[in-house]
């Protein structure tokens, strides 16, 4: 009797299949990513202010730059240090060891030209200004933007003077000092921030200028070649297509199937609201109630626009190629309550490569934060409260049973799919080190891995006070 | 009616700790609001509109007509191309006033500029007053009492500029002008709690051939589907228009 009882159940199961209403198969399509085809025309990719956003020799110098970890305060940290194209462009750290450690949870960058707002703070407004935070963030890079002008001059003249005209000729003056940037934190400036800023203050006005432009020229270099990290078509979009076409599909599972009709209810997960579109982020600023572990006084949003705003480096500045088309700079909202302890929401795709998650990177698992969302309770424990700090909070208790979260993790894990690019564009670059007149090739896979397999605090920092 | 309502404010949620009582409560909340929703839709509102945007479909020649919450104006308002979730846009907006009488308006006559609309164009921040009066460079050629019997479209300050803003009347601050700077325009989602997720702004105030009002609404974004309010206050009519919208995909 019992087996004929599970015999049936099992026979039940396979038999089952989903219907989807009109009003949910609209829902499916607004999640689907363009064809290859037709992606750069359907699909929004920003880049404001960058006119060889889509010039493909600034995606190969930038491809060069991504990798290239002379590109920082002691020669060993790339963009791809923390970016690995290996696990979804991110590192699986909680936060990221750069020179220093990071203050943020290190976000993948597939499909990144999609977002108007960049950093969780949204304190860039494009991909190249972003791009060359990092770069003299002294927890990262370490860098500073005159030892990268020169970097350019020594090592990537005839690739950059292709795309963007003559470098500053006085850069060969063996005289000229080697490191110079100006001070960009004055509460937290170290000894060798003030020397480095003193240092650019005795350049006249137009030769920073000229620094500044090179500056950001390898920021626009940098975001062409994120901007072909567009992500392919996953198992869900190739389910929902046929789904589209034929109305079934077995595509993906039963319990996929349940996870994407909870997904997409507001009933429901509420899941919508905020991961939508073809990246399933709507690109905005909510505030979940997690806040930093202490490592950082980021207030999000609220102080991000701001910095966005004062940045000489965004869309209407003097480097900027379109400064009088800025409209998400001009429209953005300011001292909002609701912007406070808010952070960007991040594409799911590729959620199931890009743990730990959330802006801090203090949830470890997926089936962790979708158990977070359905109690929705603010970090209390941490003395953050709707009652005091939190004056706006976007989370509302789901009260899901534990299957149904089970069902939302197995459609979440369908959203996988690589960058749509060839294969060399994911991999280090053979590039070129001029060491001694002597022209050696070589590739930096092995100081990358260094890097990142090794705790550098202290003598990184020695190595920084080196440069001077 | 009820005078001199404030511009709408997202309603604030129970805190979270409050839902935080079982399914059963949750179950009965929802069923709540939805009561209250029909019950809504049922009343004869004559200042609220209810507009469904279909995101798949072509909205080009969609527009709605509004009555304002005390019955001073009238609002036309067209979105501008297609409305795409997550996306900046724009609504042309056309304004008639209807009553002048009951919002204590004076009956001077409508300045316009013949064939050419006065314009002034987006303007931001503290920088508004003297870039706008400096945009607009015609010269007024007619007086035309129309059925919107009492406004100055000017640029707030004229002596900021006066030698480019010769198109206005003189008499220029006073309660009867429509101009970027007394239109606002704010919302939200009133079930989720939240408000827009920018910061729209006004720009083209301008008088059309039809003898009325004309500006854009700028910097729209909606960045969820669902039910969403707007709100456009005209301070100088101390009236303001609702357009309530529902996104679907």
């Amino acid at each position: 009797m019992l087996i004929l009882v599970s015999l049936i159940l099992v026979s039940c199961d396979n038999a089952q299949q989903l219907s989807w209403s009109a009003h949910e198969l609209k829902l499916i399509n607004s999640l689907v990513l363009p064809e290859p085809t037709n992606l750069a025309t359907q699909i929004s990719l920003y880049d404001p202010g960058n006119a060889v956003r889509a010039d493909l020799n600034a995606a190969k110098l930038g491809h060069q730059l991504f990798f290239d970890p002379r590109l920082s305060g002691n020669g060993q940290v790339a963009c791809a240090s923390c970016h690995h194209p290996a696990k979804a462009f991110t590192d699986n750290q909680v936060l990221s060891q750069g020179i220093g450690i990071t203050a943020m949870h290190t976000p993948s960058i597939i499909g990144v030209a999609t977002s108007a707002w960049l950093f969780w703070d949204g304190r860039a407004d494009s991909l190249w200004s972003q791009a060359l935070g990092p770069l003299e963030n002294p927890a990262e890079h370490g860098a500073n933007r005159l030892q990268l002008a020169h970097l350019i001059f020594s090592h990537y003249q005839s690739e950059y003077q292709a795309i963007f005209g003559q470098l500053p000729g006085w850069l060969a003056d063996p005289n000229v000092p080697k490191d110079a940037m100006p001070l960009l934190d004055a509460n937290n400036a170290t000894a060798l921030d003030k020397q480095l800023a003193a240092t650019w203050h005795n350049f006249p006005l137009h030769q920073q200028q000229q620094i500044n432009q090179v500056f950001a020229n390898i920021g626009k270099s940098i975001a062409a070649y994120e901007r072909l990290l567009m992500p392919a078509q996953s198992r869900f979009d190739h389910f929902a297509r046929e789904l589209n076409r034929m109305q079934t599909s077995n595509l993906l599972t039963v319990q996929e199937q349940a996870g994407l009709k909870l997904f997409i209810s507001d009933d429901s997960s509420q899941c919508l609201r905020c991961h939508n579109g073809p990246m399933l982020t709507n690109h905005d600023f909510q505030v979940t109630g997690i806040v930093n572990l202490g490592t950082s006084k980021n207030t999000g949003r609220i102080a991000g626009i701001e910095l966005a705003l004062q940045s000489p480096f965004n869309c209407r500045g003097i480097y900027s190629d379109t400064p009088h088309n800025c409209p998400e700079l001009t429209f953005a909202k300011r001292n909002s309550a609701e912007l406070k302890f808010a952070y960007k929401v991040p594409t799911l795709r590729n959620v199931a490569q890009t743990a730990p998650y959330m802006h801090n990177g203090s949830i470890g698992s997926l089936m962790a934060v979708l158990t977070y969302y359905n109690q929705a309770q603010p970090q209390l424990e941490l003395g953050i409260s709707p009652r005091n700090n939190l004056a706006h909070y976007d989370l509302e208790p789901l009260r899901l049973m534990p299957h149904q979260l089970k069902q939302l993790k197995a459609f979440l894990l369908t959203l996988s799919s690589p960058p749509a690019i060839e294969n060399s564009w994911l991999q280090p670059p053979v590039f070129k080190i001029n060491t001694n007149k002597t022209t050696i090739k070589t590739t930096i896979n092995k100081t990358i891995n260094k890097t990142i397999n090794k705790t550098i605090n202290g003598t990184v920092t020695k190595d920084r006070k080196a440069l001077l | 009616m009820c005078i001199n309502r404030a511009p709408f404010k997202p309603l604030n949620r129970p805190l979270p700790q409050s839902l935080n009582i079982g399914g059963a409560s949750i179950a009965a909340a929802r069923y709540c609001r939805f009561m209250v929703m029909i019950c809504l839709s049922l009343l004869p509102w004559q200042s609220t509109a209810q507009m469904v945007i279909n995101m798949s479909d072509q909205q080009l020649t969609q527009q709605y007509t509004i009555v304002s919450d005390r019955g001073a104006f009238e609002l036309t308002l067209q979105p501008v191309g297609t409305i795409a979730l997550n996306k900046l846009h724009s609504w042309r907006a056309r304004l008639v006033i209807l009553d002048p009488n009951t919002v204590g308006l004076s009956t001077v006559g409508l300045n316009t500029v013949g064939s050419s609309p006065v314009t002034s164009s987006l303007v931001t921040s503290s920088t508004a007053s003297s870039s706008a009066a400096s945009s607009s460079t015609e010269t007024p050629s007619t007086v035309t009492p129309t059925k919107v019997t009492s406004i100055n479209l000017t640029n707030t300050n004229t002596n900021t500029n006066t030698n480019t803003n010769t198109n206005t009347n003189t008499n220029t601050n006073t309660n009867t002008d429509i101009s970027h700077h007394n239109i606002t325009v704010t919302g939200g989602m009133a079930a989720h709690g939240h408000g827009l997720a920018t910061k729209p702004m006004i720009g083209e105030v301008s008088v059309g051939l039809d003898q009325q009002v004309h500006f854009l609404i700028q910097g729209l974004k909606f960045q969820m589907f669902g039910q969403w309010t707007i709100n456009i206050n005209v301070e100088t009519l101390s009236d303001f228009a609702q357009l309530n919208l529902e996104l679907r995909p």
